[in-house]
């Protein structure tokens, strides 16, 4: 007699394998008697994804599975004066203002695609979904909660509970740490990386009220997006010039900032 | 800051609310006098007199009749049931009338009273004097109970519990009347309904209150000599629940273990068990246990009373054989 042992998924695993697209049925884990963890679902989905990429073969631009994915970082300086100072507000501004420029660049706008923004300072991590749906304050208090949850060293596809479907941009906090800018390594999923450098304050010609230009004290950050071949060249430069606007017009009207 | 034994922290605490508010009165046996037969009342009729500091017959329906009708003219008694397992014997004005006389007035009369009470086993005191009823009390809708397991925490839930509008049980864990720990100078106000992460962990969630939480901290210290990082939380109030804290641990954790010292049927961890299912089954990664006494009176003899009562070494033991099976 052939004793057939029913295979037994505890909820959390079920759940993660489902939010990461990883299928359980056949599986032998590492955990006692077999059992699949929540670590060997997130290994099979980082593994899942290097064997479609190998598997994809020759893409349409002529690359190879085996190549690099080609990036390219685009470096612009933003007039910051306007943004509120404080914790998270510098990030919480450039997140509202990357979003819809983001939504706008991409090449399928489908009204079901979310945004997910996966905040990353001072070595902790924030997975927002849906960001493009939230207010100023809405992303305030994301970027206050207490950080995600670290994945055993594995830094595939950030965020739990992503949808497929979303689109990711990670946002980096390069100016915690001094940088002007950083040119960032991007995780599988992540459509693009903007890296946010540390204000520094500098002289400005600025436009003055009665039209003539003149010398100001401003605030300037840099904002390096780095991206691959997904979003188009002419996109991305839509999308920094959008952004750059939206933060410099910040607060009441037009101040008339230039760099 | 200074140290204060869990017994002298009842006293003080009750003290710092009679001193803030002349309605505050106490009443039960022997609490004026003989300062309480667990000596929780020391000195209160000295400083406060005979008219606040009241000693009863041993009548449990009068003691808590006369706290009922202070509270409803205006008084905030503490009402003193020596042993919990004498609320058997007033169930009936505990349940059918202190607890429903606000909804029954349509919120007309309230009752700001607590009753204050010498819970839990381990003492060998046996059967009639040694049981755990929170969870009998945390059954009947319109009372508040609350289970503090440190000095800190009976000095500022029992200002809480006085300062509460609705009537509180106010369960003291009679084996832990001799603990010893710091207490911050000045008053302190604690918050009713609010669960205390005592340890943090990452790998099992074990809760406690009054007389496991000791123990349950002492598995917890244990287990990590084995590679097990549990996080222990103390309940401290098991009406309201703190429920945002428990699932929250439970999300991080996925592991989920109760320790009580009540019988399993029926006990508060089968309530929680139940919520965890409702509202975070997905984060679970395995089955809830509860850890607790057999379904049975509590022994009289001290061998059998130990084996029956959850210990370190059985809680760490549970832990840790769930956690590779």
């Amino acid at each position: 007699m052939t004793s057939t042992r029913r295979q037994v998924h505890s909820p959390r695993v079920r759940r993660l394998a489902r939010d990461h697209g990883v299928a359980l049925d056949g599986l032998v884990g590492t955990g006692p008697q077999g059992r699949v963890t929540t670590s060997d679902v997130l290994r099979l989905d980082v593994a899942t994804t290097l064997w479609d990429n190998a598997i994809a073969g020759p893409q349409p631009s002529g690359s190879t599975p085996a190549d690099p994915p080609r990036r390219t970082t685009a470096v612009v300086e933003v007039d910051v004066t306007r943004v509120a100072k404080g914790t998270h507000g510098l990030l919480a501004a450039v997140i509202e203002a990357a979003v819809p420029a983001l939504r706008q660049a991409l090449p399928d706008k489908g009204a079901g695609v979310g945004i997910r923004v996966v905040a990353h300072e001072g070595g902790r991590e924030r997975t927002i979904r849906d960001a493009d749906r939230l207010s100023m304050a809405g992303l305030l208090r994301a970027l206050q909660r207490a950080p995600d949850e670290p994945r055993a060293g594995i830094d595939a596809r950030p965020g739990h509970g992503a949808q497929p479907e979303d689109h990711s941009l990670a946002v980096h906090d390069a100016g915690g740490d001094g940088f002007l800018f950083e040119s960032l390594p991007m995780a599988v999923g992540d459509l693009a990386a903007l890296s946010v450098g540390a204000p520094v304050e500098r002289p400005a010609v600025i436009a003055q009220p009665d039209g003539e230009r003149g010398i100001g004290i401003r605030t300037c950050v840099h904002l390096a997006l780095t991206y691959d071949d997904q979003l188009p060249r002419a996109a991305v430069a839509t999308m920094l010039a959008s952004v750059r606007g939206r933060l410099e017009r910040l607060g009441q009207g037009v101040g008339g900032a230039s760099s | 800051m200074a140290q204060l034994s869990y017994r002298d922290a009842v006293a003080r605490g009750i003290a710092q609310e009679m001193r803030r508010d002349d309605r505050v009165v106490l009443v039960g046996e022997d609490v004026a006098g003989a300062g309480g037969v667990f000596k929780t009342t020391a000195g209160l009729l000295d400083e406060f007199g005979p008219r606040r500091v009241v000693d009863t017959p041993i009548a449990e329906q009068a003691i808590l009749g006369a706290a009922m009708g202070a509270a409803m003219t205006g008084l905030r008694p503490v009402a003193e049931i020596m042993f919990s397992d004498f609320f058997a014997v007033c169930w009936d004005i505990v349940v059918n009338q202190i607890a429903k006389t606000r909804y029954m007035t349509g919120g007309q009369v309230t009752l700001p009273l607590v009753i204050k009470t010498g819970n839990g086993g381990g003492l060998r005191f046996g059967a009639q004097h040694s049981q755990s009823i929170e969870n009998w009390a945390m059954a009947v809708p319109g009372i508040k109970v609350v289970t503090p397991s440190t000095p800190e925490d009976v000095v500022g839930l029992m200002a809480a519990a006085i300062r509460d509008d609705d009537p509180v049980i106010f369960c003291e864990h009679k084996g832990l009347y001799s603990m010893k720990a710091e207490v911050a100078d000045g008053e302190i106000v604690d918050t009713l309904g609010t669960a205390k992460v005592r340890r943090a962990g990452r790998d099992a969630t074990i809760l406690a209150l009054g007389m496991m939480m000791p123990r349950a901290l002492a598995a917890a210290e244990d287990l990590a000599t084995r590679g097990i990082d549990a996080e222990v939380i103390d309940v401290r109030s098991l009406m309201p629940l703190d429920t945002r804290t428990i699932l929250a641990s439970v999300a991080k954790t996925g592991r989920l273990f109760t320790v009580e010292e009540n019988p399993q049927v029926l006990g508060w961890g089968a309530e929680i068990a139940a919520i965890v299912a409702d509202e975070g089954f997905w984060d679970l990664d395995g089955p809830v246990q509860r850890i607790t006494t057999p379904h049975i009176p509590l022994p009289s003899a001290d061998s059998l009373e130990d084996l029956v009562m959850p210990s370190a070494e059985s809680v760490a033991g549970t832990v840790e054989k769930a956690l590779q099976s």
